[in-house]
């Protein structure tokens, strides 16, 4: 089944809103994709969260170093 | 996902031992109507299609169980066939009527074929409950609930069919997984990072039951304040029965209302004053004035001005009357640029002009005035509260004269108003700023917002002990970005859903306007609280088709005694309305429903119906099964089932 065309607006609006990249919400739609349609391993489910954390955009202050 | 129902077979239950296909050939019939008299055992058979798709059977008491018991069976089978998104599941729930128990079985390919118990495969176990199965297996009390304050079934129809959990289980995936590395991370501060650890669940548990009793608490309020609110007008009529006070109560209510309504008058007066700043203290006025003073001198701004003296210059005549000539054009264009500023200017000259207006100019509102509207409204509360005691009075010597049921009316009304000022005192409590003596450990500490700010310090202080502060931040991110985007999509979608659901109440009820005005938890009215049968039940299809022909999850709809409540012209709405909306309509029916409804079905759905009639073996039912058709039957021990449109139309009122 295809994502809600709201749905999907909402999430390409809010990604902006956070001042993230248009390719975060790009990897949130596919996985909500994916998750709909029951296609979603625990496997891939931590492939998808590796991939959205490696393109999110953090504040000046937040980085590897402080860890 | 898409679900259809293929069939069903029940043995040894209250309802006939039949069993019900609704393919034909292979290919699942997008209308099935199986018409049952009433006694049939409508009512089992919706309850079994139910448990089957929910698990609930094996919770049930066995006394619940033996409602299901036919006279003399010790045992019960009820097997539904689906299929979901082509992949086939059945499942079984056995009744053990001697020890009143039930049982499951499940069949999938997707589960490795036969398994005890209630086993759906993962991707279609999150629409088998309670809140999914409801929409689709439709639950009668749906229609009221969707319209009851206090309900939240509109709303959590929508997240379902809308699938906006899907966001939320990204925001729980992503925070789980940092909470696991926090776990696993070995760290030099061993005890901090337990004692953190446990702190964050504590104040976990803490946050979810003061959430839990926040919507539990506004939800019983809105329920509260429609209660009082029709307690209220049965003891307002109940009190003005008897002659002696009638006419006392009467004026009572007449005077406090105008009272209310001036009180209400005086109050939005005040407040219309304290949103000028100057009015609230002369010490704002007074600030206001010097800040206009020290502001620059009027200056245009040039983005919007600059042309009016470009165009001015060309002009033969100034606004003043004089000639323009070369001189005056170009000494015109040379200082108009002393008169131009940036664009900032023209709020700072607006900002000028109000302040002129507004706290300079004689006559104008002054603190003086909101004083006095302040000491109205104290006086004019009094008035209300005296004849608001005046009533309770007259009330009470009803009572004495022996008015039980006022009596007991006036008791519960005072309870359930006590009922509402503790749970305003406890929402006050909840919704309250922190203070700094606010602790963990406190049990009566409610406030949600000092809750979060600790959890969310304490998880922020395990992070840097654990060295997960990146992926910490990162999961926030996520969080806030799934939560934002739920909250657009949920009011965008209520917007939208509120255009559809009224352009098709105008199609199902032309007669009787009725519009929906917007979708909160639940769904209101637009000038009305509450609604009849028939608008009910229409507003209840109106949305649930809305809602199935827009969402992305197909479910079939199944519909018990669809159009009882309806009359002749709404029935053909709704029936032209329901099928083309869902993939598969299921419709238990009675005869004396099938007027204009069937036949409107039929045509929306381009005459793929599939047209069933089944009833039990009795005394009574004789006559029918010597007239059965010779094609399509099906009988049993103790029931008949019929296959067949002709068989359907002819089994009318009389013959049951």
């Amino acid at each position: 089944m295809n994502l809600d065309p709201e749905l999907i607006k909402a999430v390409e609006d809010s990604v902006k809103e956070a001042g993230q990249k248009a390719s975060v919400a790009a990897l949130l739609i596919a996985w909500l994709d994916a998750s709909s349609k029951g296609a979603v391993t625990a496997e891939d489910d931590s492939r998808r969260l590796d991939l959205i954390r490696s393109a999110l955009t953090l504040k000046e202050g937040v980085s590897k170093h402080e860890d | 996902m898409k679900i259809n129902i293929l069939g069903w077979k029940s043995t040894g239950l209250r309802s006939p031992d039949i069993e019900v296909t609704l393919e034909q050939g292979h290919k699942v019939t997008p209308v099935s109507f199986i018409q049952m008299p009433n006694g049939t055992g409508k009512t089992t058979t919706l309850d079994m299609l139910r448990a089957a798709l929910t698990g609930d059977a094996e919770n049930w008491t066995p006394e619940k169980v033996l409602t299901y018991k036919n006279q003399d069976q010790s045992e019960g089978l009820f097997v539904l066939h689906l299929a979901y998104d082509d992949t086939a599941l059945t499942f079984e729930i056995k009744f053990d009527f001697e020890n009143g128990r039930a049982s499951y079985r499940t069949t999938s390919p997707r589960i490795g074929g036969v398994k005890n118990g209630w086993n759906p495969p993962p991707d279609v176990r999150r629409f088998l409950n309670n809140r999914f199965v409801r929409l689709f297996i439709f639950d009668g009390e749906f229609p009221d609930k969707i319209l009851k304050a206090g309900e939240s079934d509109a709303e959590n129809a929508i997240d379902a069919l809308f699938q906006l959990y899907l966001l939320d289980e990204i925001a729980q995936k992503a925070t789980a997984d940092w909470e696991r590395h926090a776990k696993q991370v070995g760290s030099k501060s061993h005890k901090a990072q337990e004692h953190a650890l446990a702190l964050i669940k504590t104040l976990k548990a803490r946050k979810q039951a003061v959430e839990n009793a926040k919507t539990k608490a506004v939800s019983r309020l809105e329920e509260l304040s429609a209660e009082l609110k029709e307690l209220n007008s049965k003891i307002k009529k109940r009190a003005g029965s008897t002659q002696t006070n009638k006419k006392q109560l009467e004026e009572a209510h007449t005077l406090q209302e105008a009272a209310k309504v001036e009180l209400a008058n005086l109050l939005a007066q005040s407040i219309a004053l304290m949103r000028q700043p100057h009015i609230l203290h002369d010490s704002f006025g007074a600030a206001l004035v010097e800040l206009k003073d020290e502001l620059d001198q009027l200056k245009l701004p040039a983005n919007t001005s600059s042309q009016f003296f470009v165009e001015l210059a060309e002009e033969t005549e100034c606004i003043c009357g004089r000639p323009i000539d070369a001189t005056a054009k170009k000494a015109i264009l040379q200082r108009s640029h002393t008169y131009l500023a940036d664009d900032i200017s023209g709020v700072l000259n607006s900002l000028k002009h109000d302040i002129g207006l507004q706290v300079e100019s004689p006559g104008s509102a002054t603190p003086e005035k909101l004083s006095r509207i302040l000491q109205q409204i104290e006086k004019q509360a009094v008035v209300v509260r005296e004849y608001a005691q005046t009533i309770r009075v007259l009330i009470q010597a009803q009572i004495e004269e022996g008015d039980t049921q006022l009596a007991q009316w006036t008791k519960t009304h005072e309870d359930k108003q006590k009922e509402q000022a503790t749970l305003a005192l406890l929402l006050q409590e909840i919704n309250r700023p922190p203070l700094d003596t606010d602790r963990v450990d406190d049990p009566d500490c409610h406030c949600l917002k000092y809750l979060v700010c600790t959890l969310e310090d304490e998880q922020q202080k395990l992070a840097k002990i654990t060295k997960t502060v990146l992926l910490r931040s990162q999961t926030n991110i996520i969080r806030d970005i799934t939560a934002k985007a739920v909250e657009k999509a949920r009011a965008t979608i209520k917007t939208s859903l509120t255009t559809d659901c009224n352009q098709r109440l105008r199609k199902v009820l032309p007669r009787s306007p009725l519009e929906i005005e917007g979708i909160g938890q639940h769904v209101s009215l637009r000038g009305q609280l509450d609604a009849s049968m028939g608008q009910k039940l229409s507003i209840g299809y109106v949305f649930l088709t809305s809602l199935l022909g827009r969402g992305q999850n197909k479910f079939p709809l199944v519909l018990d005694s669809p159009a009882g409540s309806l009359d002749g012209e709404v029935r053909e709405e709704v029936g032209k309305l329901v099928p083309t909306l869902c993939s598969q309509f299921v419709s238990f029916i009675i005869s004396t429903e099938k007027q204009r409804f069937v036949d409107a079905v039929h045509k929306a759905a381009d005459g793929e119906v599939k047209y069933l009639t089944c009833f039990k073996i009795t005394k009574g039912t004789q006559e029918l099964i010597n007239r059965l058709p010779k094609k399509g039957v099906v009988k049993t021990a103790n029931g008949v089932l019929v296959d067949g449109e002709e068989y359907f139309d002819k089994f009318d009122l009389k013959e049951q």
